[in-house]
């Protein structure tokens, strides 16, 4: 009788749980301050767009994780390979690659793509240990890449795959700008992260010195877009003018209450002080104001973390630069 | 820590949104502290604090103040520790002076709270490793001041929040309730900050008896108690957990292990988030107890499980590595480590070689050594424990090869290992002088050795940290030229890595060492020069390149001191007010400036009366921040800060407010020395001496406050105010025997206190017409005065005083006060002169009191009685001379005429007919009795005996001129030398003539001024304004040929003059005159 209950009672708990099983995706709206937000529900569909959940569709580019409700088989495999991700990358690779094998997965394409996605981009964490990791690193995030042209996962992809590209030896800048190209010019691509693209090829422009190659693109973008505007200051400022262009963009950010805009702002401050070697760290305060304050924008933050990390190591603290570095690499 | 920050944050992001007005600062601020990067908060404000947004500028000084405390409470090294909480303390003080009632009051008051409590917490932690019972006893003494000072603050914290609770009960919106919940939340932080305090109040308790340590566990348990009452707050709250860890280690303390463990470790295993914080410590702290507890069956494999769960700790808390916790852990598994390795090793027999280490545990014994150095260079709680660990280990290391020959040392790492076990071997226990040369010798010649042996594969930090510590060997082993000469290469060269500063900073004492060699060997002020030119570029050098390493310090000491030897008063003041509280030498240096202040406030010093001002409110501030002395601590130190607070007095009696706090403050300060002295270590010789300093100050300070009430009129009050130490005075001037150290030098002046003390009751007395007591301070300051004489002098001195201020009422008109006063006095005086029969000295006084106060006929008839001297010496003669021109003088001012001339006509046909002072009384009768012409014509005889003089001196000063131009133009050392003998020549023509010269000018002055005043008489006005112009024309010339001598040396004289006669300043300036109308 007793054992009938319990029977009983575990069943009903299962049941539950089956029912109210569900997709969840985490996400940062854009430009709020929102802080991140997630939706659970049933994902209809995806694609480049984003992800479709009833009648909503999350933009790529806001999108931070997903975690799908996998299939009864896998259930207890599936948060193994979840957890071994922040112990050992390699160990996590391992499981998600047993995971690929099983036969639930074969009608559930979206599950089986983010898995994919997984491998590739734990497979670049290890990109550091060397030129063949970092070279093995790049190779899987293309293979992936080449096979999901339509996926929402492309997005924080191309992100990785550009930075990556840049830590070659010598860093492949027309790669990195040729994998931004093309996903600012892919098909459904939202136009957040299309521009997004644009400027961060507007970016490696400018951190390469082809200052006239930057105004190009700059102009072709439209102009009541003020990143526009501030990007075009950052463009002007020389060493001996980063005083005025510093007075501009702080006009801007006084003017304006959109954090994103901001956080560009002050990411182009720093990279202003940066060409003046007496101004080191005010840059570093600059991009500080991005990490700290102004964090919303995924794409500002990377830029910022990744320039703190290199100076960082220019004022010789190597804790605080190895510290950003593995936060660039998402440790 | 942590807490805190988020507890006030929503409150005081609430409360500041006036910031948000433009960027928010604290945001970002907050965040860098959040994520561990307070340094670079602190730098971020203080750049910001140049020009800081108007929104920002009231909360600046608080956010850098918690800036500071994250950064003092994240720092190893005890010193520079020290130096941030100085830091962090002053600026949340400064926040709470200037805004007592700011909304974040409340916030300011908690943190500085928990930072005394901070405070405290280091000391008492040195003092529990401490191996000295003085030292220990010192630093426990040092830290109990503090807990209750926290205690103090942390009720005073509580009571700001819990009004602003009160105000807050219902509140009327979402952000009010907020702002409730922050403070409630704030509220609870402060409670449990009080439960640690009571805690550490409990631990500086004495445990030497039975009765001591009941009482001290009674404390504990108080403490536990209170403690426990926060564990009910809801586990979603920090503090709940906080509370739980502090309960767990109060039983720790009275030596429940076992159950504090077990609470450790439950703490330990908590997953809430709110239990993180207290989670990561209790680990920490279940791992130790676990690896002290001996009594495991399995020691070995008890050891293993340590090591690894410290090892473990130690990586899931990277950032936590450099705090006190991480460094504890750090101790701990080396400690265990070394128990691991030595488990396996076999015992040498006595007098057998050392056997050989196998390369496990070298490899192992090499790791711990690694760690140690790691705790040792800290220089944090542990490092003194850890440099004794480590001599042992190197000790293993090396083998006998650290003390043999030299030669034996292959490498660097070799040489470097021996030098730290010598210099190990030199802190254990008293030495000869000769065995502390030897191993300071040795120590150098190993160090030298090894930076010959250094290549790139040593350790750049190691070998860095050799250079430093030769520059101190050289020091300290009585080399101070090696010292300096190699300290300065290794700062300037960059060599010493992190210890640059260190290495200079042995240098500079390097330097000063040298300049007090030579000067004890009585070396030429010119032959110092060129070392102390040195210090002082080295010493600026250090503060330029170095201006936050706390051995900077000692460069700024050394600054200031020969700042102030420069007489260069601003920047000496301002040099040595850099100098941080945690810096040794710190009371000298605080003494040093509050010098430098009151040198400033001499005339001579060449400022204006606000720098002057300010210098003293600056002086003021940091010797305001210095400790009082305390029971236990060393002579040298006591009698440092007795000194500073005795200085501190000193300025307070500068104070010209019309409040006249400073002077009740000067008085406090010295009643509170004074009831401190006793308890203090003191040499017996100095005891006395601070004592009666202290005295003094009490003294000095009670009686300015009386004499300003009575420049108030508030003559009741001024009396009142005295009297205490008034009757003080009179019992000690009235013993009948003296103390027995009235002779020594340092007392007289106290007595000149005293003095003053008394002359102030015989003042009050004089202004408030009270005859009698007026007689009996009188008598008292005779006593107080010992020889007569000085006595009438300071009575002299008082009645002159009170006639000016008697003056001063007639100016603004204050008749029925000036009357008063006059009476009162005159009154005195004719008391005084009452008896029949008077002293000399008193009646000459008299006399000169009466003719201070206009009442000339009194004074003439008190002069005309005074005796012909009997004997003929020439002091009495040379006295009853002057005595007989004071009566020319007198009868002349009381219109007696003839009575004068009489004198005067004895005078001059005797010993007065050469003599000037009795030729100008003869001129002034002259002029007094209208006699212009003769007057006139006196004058001009003898500017005539006086002419050759001013010829003289004027040439004097043309071949000075000549000289300077001569030296100038010099082409070489003969020419130099020639124009320095002229000059020298030419000056001392000048000395000899200047006296007379200045004569010269004066009778000069009166010839005018009689003609003048002749000039006055002419009836027709056309003839008289033509003689006064003449007069005017006749200055006017003057002027043009020696523009000083009426510009300048009789100014004031000839300004007289245009007041004798207005139209004469009207002449003056038709004449073109200038200098007489231009200020």
């Amino acid at each position: 009788m007793r054992r009938a209950f319990l029977f009983a009672v575990v069943a009903s708990l299962a049941l539950a749980s089956a029912a109210g099983a569900q997709d969840k995706v985490q996400f940062r709206e854009k430009g709020g301050r929102g802080g991140i937000q997630t939706v659970s529900g049933k994902i209809e569909a995806e694609s480049l767009a984003g992800i479709k959940m009833g009648t909503r569709t999350i933009p790529s580019g806001e999108i931070l994780d997903v975690q799908y409700e996998v299939p009864a088989l896998i259930k207890l495999d599936y948060p193994k390979a979840v957890a071994a991700e922040s112990k050992s990358p390699a160990d996590a690779i391992k499981e998600y690659e047993g995971l690929l094998k099983s036969p639930a997965l074969l009608n559930t394409k979206f599950i089986r793509r983010q898995i994919e996605f997984r491998i590739a981009m734990l497979a670049a964490l290890r990109a550091d240990e060397g030129p063949e990791a970092l070279s093995q690193a790049i190779d899987g995030l293309t293979r992936f890449k080449k096979d999901n042209a339509d996926a929402w996962q492309l997005v924080p992809l191309t992100r990785l795959l550009g930075r990556l590209l840049l830590q070659k030896e010598p860093p492949d800048v027309a790669g990195a700008r040729r994998v931004y190209d093309e996903l600012a010019g892919a098909k459904d691509v939202p136009p957040e992260v299309k521009a997004e693209c644009q400027f961060l090829v507007i970016d490696l422009l400018l951190q390469t010195g082809k200052l006239a190659d930057a105004r190009a693109r700059l102009a072709a973008l439209p102009a009541n877009d003020p990143r526009v505007r501030i990007y075009e200051i950052g463009c002007s400022a020389t060493a001996d003018t980063v005083a005025d262009a510093v007075r501009q963009l702080e006009e801007t950010i006084e003017r304006t209450s959109d954090r994103t805009l901001k956080a560009v702002a002050y990411n182009v401050i720093g990279d202003c002080y940066r060409r003046d070697p007496k101004k080191k760290k005010e840059a570093l305060y600059a991009y500080l104001w991005v990490d700290v304050v102004y964090n919303d924008d995924a794409a500002e933050v990377t830029k910022a973390v990744g320039r703190l990390a290199e100076l960082f190591a220019e004022l010789k603290d190597d804790d605080r630069a190895r510290k950003y570095r593995e936060r660039l690499k998402g440790k | 820590m942590r807490p805190v920050l988020v507890a006030l944050g929503l409150w005081a992001s609430i409360n500041i949104a006036c910031v948000r007005a433009e960027e928010p600062h604290v945001d970002l601020v907050r965040g860098l502290r959040a994520r561990g990067m307070a340094d670079l908060a602190v730098d971020y404000l203080l750049r910001l604090s140049t020009h800081p947004p108007e929104a920002f500028r009231a909360v600046l000084p608080l956010e850098l103040a918690k800036a500071r405390l994250d950064v003092a409470a994240g720092e190893s090294n005890e010193k520079k520790r020290a130096k941030q909480f100085d830091e962090a303390r002053a600026a949340f003080e400064g926040f709470l002076k200037a805004n007592p009632n700011h909304p974040l009051a409340a916030d300011a008051a908690l943190e500085l709270a928990r930072l005394v409590a901070f405070q405290g917490k280091h000391l008492l932690a040195q003092a529990r490793r401490a191996d000295e019972p003085a030292a220990r006893k010192d630093m426990i003494a040092r830290a109990r001041p503090l807990f209750a000072d926290a205690a103090a603050k942390l009720a005073a914290a509580a009571r700001q929040i819990d009004e602003r609770l009160g105000r807050l009960a219902t509140p009327a919106n979402t952000e009010e309730q907020g702002i409730k919940n922050s403070l409630s939340q704030a509220k609870l932080q402060a409670e449990l900050e009080s439960g640690i305090n009571l805690l550490n109040v409990a631990l500086t308790m004495p445990d030497n008896s039975g009765s001591e340590i009941k009482a001290r566990a009674a404390a504990i348990s108080t403490a536990r108690t209170t403690l426990e009452e926060l564990t009910k707050v809801g586990e979603d709250n920090p503090v709940h957990w906080a509370a739980r860890l502090w309960v767990a280690r109060c039983l720790d303390e009275v030596d429940n292990k076992a159950e504090a463990r077990r609470q450790f470790e439950s703490l330990a295993a908590e997953k809430t988030p709110a239990a993180e914080e207290a989670a990561r410590t209790a680990a920490f702290l279940a791992l130790r107890a676990a690896a002290e507890d001996r009594q495991s069956l399995n020691r070995s494999e008890q050891v293993k499980t340590a090591i690894a769960g410290v090892e473990e700790w130690l990586k899931k808390n990277r950032a936590a590595v450099n705090s006190a916790d991480g460094q504890v852990a750090r101790y701990l598994l080396a400690v265990l480590l070394e128990e691991q390795s030595q488990a396996g090793t076999n015992r040498d027999k006595p007098g057998a070689p050392a056997a050989p280490l196998s390369q496990s545990t070298r490899a192992q014994l090499s790791r711990i050594e690694r760690l140690l150095k790691e705790i040792v260079d800290a220089d944090g709680e542990y490092a003194e424990r850890a440099r004794r660990r480590r001599a042992a280990i190197l000790v293993s290391l090396l083998g006998d090869r650290a003390t043999g020959d030299l030669s034996r040392l292959v490498n660097f790492e070799e040489c470097y290992l021996a030098a730290q076990i010598e210099a190990f071997e030199l802190t254990q226990g008293k030495k000869s002088d000769a065995t502390t040369a030897k191993h300071y010798s040795r120590i150098a010649a190993t160090l030298r050795r090894g930076l010959m042996l250094a290549s790139r594969a040593d350790s750049p930090r190691d070998v860095a940290d050799a250079r430093a510590m030769l520059a101190y060997t050289y020091l300290a082993g009585g080399d101070p030229y090696a010292a300096a000469v190699y300290g300065e290469y290794v700062g300037k060269a960059d060599l010493g890595g992190t210890r640059n500063a260190e290495a200079t900073a042995y240098a500079l004492q390097g330097y000063a060492a040298i300049i007090a060699l030579d000067r004890e060997r009585n070396e030429s002020e010119n032959d110092l020069k060129p070392d102390q030119e040195r210090l002082r570029s080295l010493a600026q050098y250090m503060e330029k390149t170095w201006p936050d390493e706390p051995a900077t310090d000692f460069a700024r000491h050394q600054l200031g001191s020969l700042l102030l030897d420069d007489r260069n008063y601003v920047d000496a003041v301002a040099m040595l007010a850099r100098i941080a509280p945690s810096y040794p030498g710190v009371a000298q240096a605080r003494y040093q400036q509050g010098a430098a202040a009151q040198r400033a406030q001499a005339k001579d010093a060449n400022l204006s009366a606000e720098e002057k001002t300010n210098l003293l409110k600056q002086a003021i501030a940091s010797l305001e921040q210095l400790p009082d002395p305390l029971p236990g601590q060393s002579e040298e130190s006591t009698l440092a800060i007795c000194m500073a607070k005795c200085q501190l007095g000193n300025l307070y009696l500068y104070d010209e407010s019309t409040s006249g706090a400073n002077f009740v403050k000067a008085a406090e300060l010295g009643r509170s020395l004074a009831a401190l002295v006793p308890t203090l270590s003191l040499d017996a010789k100095m005891r006395p001496q601070v004592q009666i300093e202290a005295a003094k100050l009490m003294l000095a300070g009670v009686q300015s406050r009386a004499f300003l009430l009575t420049q108030a009129d508030q003559l009741e009050a001024a009396r009142l105010v005295l009297k205490p130490i008034y009757d003080r005075v009179t019992s000690e001037v009235s013993a009948t025997s003296p103390p027995e150290y009235s002779a020594e030098p340092w007392y007289e002046s106290y007595r000149e206190s005293q003095r003053q003390v008394v002359a102030l009751a015989l003042r009050l007395a004089i202004q408030e017409n009270q005859t009698e007591q007026a007689h009996v301070a009188l008598a008292l300051l005779r006593r107080a005065s010992g020889q007569l004489e000085s006595a009438n002098d300071r009575l002299l001195r008082l009645v002159y005083d009170l006639k000016r201020e008697a003056d001063e009422y007639k100016k603004k008109g204050e008749t029925e006060r000036r009357e008063k006063l006059e009476k009162g006095l005159v009154a005195f005086l004719d008391e005084l002169a009452r008896p029949k029969t008077l002293a000399d000295d008193v009646r000459l006084f008299l006399a000169q009191a009466y003719g201070g106060l206009e009442r000339h006929d009194r004074a003439a008839a008190l002069l005309a009685g005074y005796p012909t001297p009997k004997t003929g010496s020439d002091e009495n003669r040379s006295r009853y001379q002057n005595v007989r021109l004071m009566l020319a003088r007198e009868y002349r001012l009381a219109r007696q005429i003839d009575n004068a001339k009489t004198v005067l006509q004895e005078i001059l046909g005797s010993w007065g007919k050469t003599d000037l002072a009795v030729r100008r009384e003869k001129v002034f009768l002259l002029e007094d009795a209208g006699n212009y012409a003769d007057a006139v014509q006196e004058c001009r005889e003898i500017k005539r005996g006086l002419l050759s003089a001013r010829v003289d001196y004027d040439r004097a000063v043309r071949e000075e001129k000549a000289a300077d131009d001569a030296d100038r133009a010099a082409a070489n050392d003969n020419a130099r030398q020639r124009a320095a003998q002229d000059r020298a020549t030419a000056q001392a023509k000048k000395n000899a003539t200047q006296a007379r010269r200045e004569r010269y000018w004066e009778f000069d002055f009166y010839d005018t001024r009689i003609v003048l005043k002749s000039s006055q008489k002419v009836s027709d006005q056309a003839v008289r304004e033509q003689k006064i112009a003449a007069v005017a024309a006749s200055i006017k010339r003057l002027e043009d040929a020696y523009p000083d001598v009426v510009g300048k040396e009789l100014r004031d004289k000839f300004l007289e003059l245009f007041d004798l006669e207005p139209m004469l300043k009207r002449k003056y300036t038709e004449a073109d005159g200038k200098v007489l109308v231009t200020s």
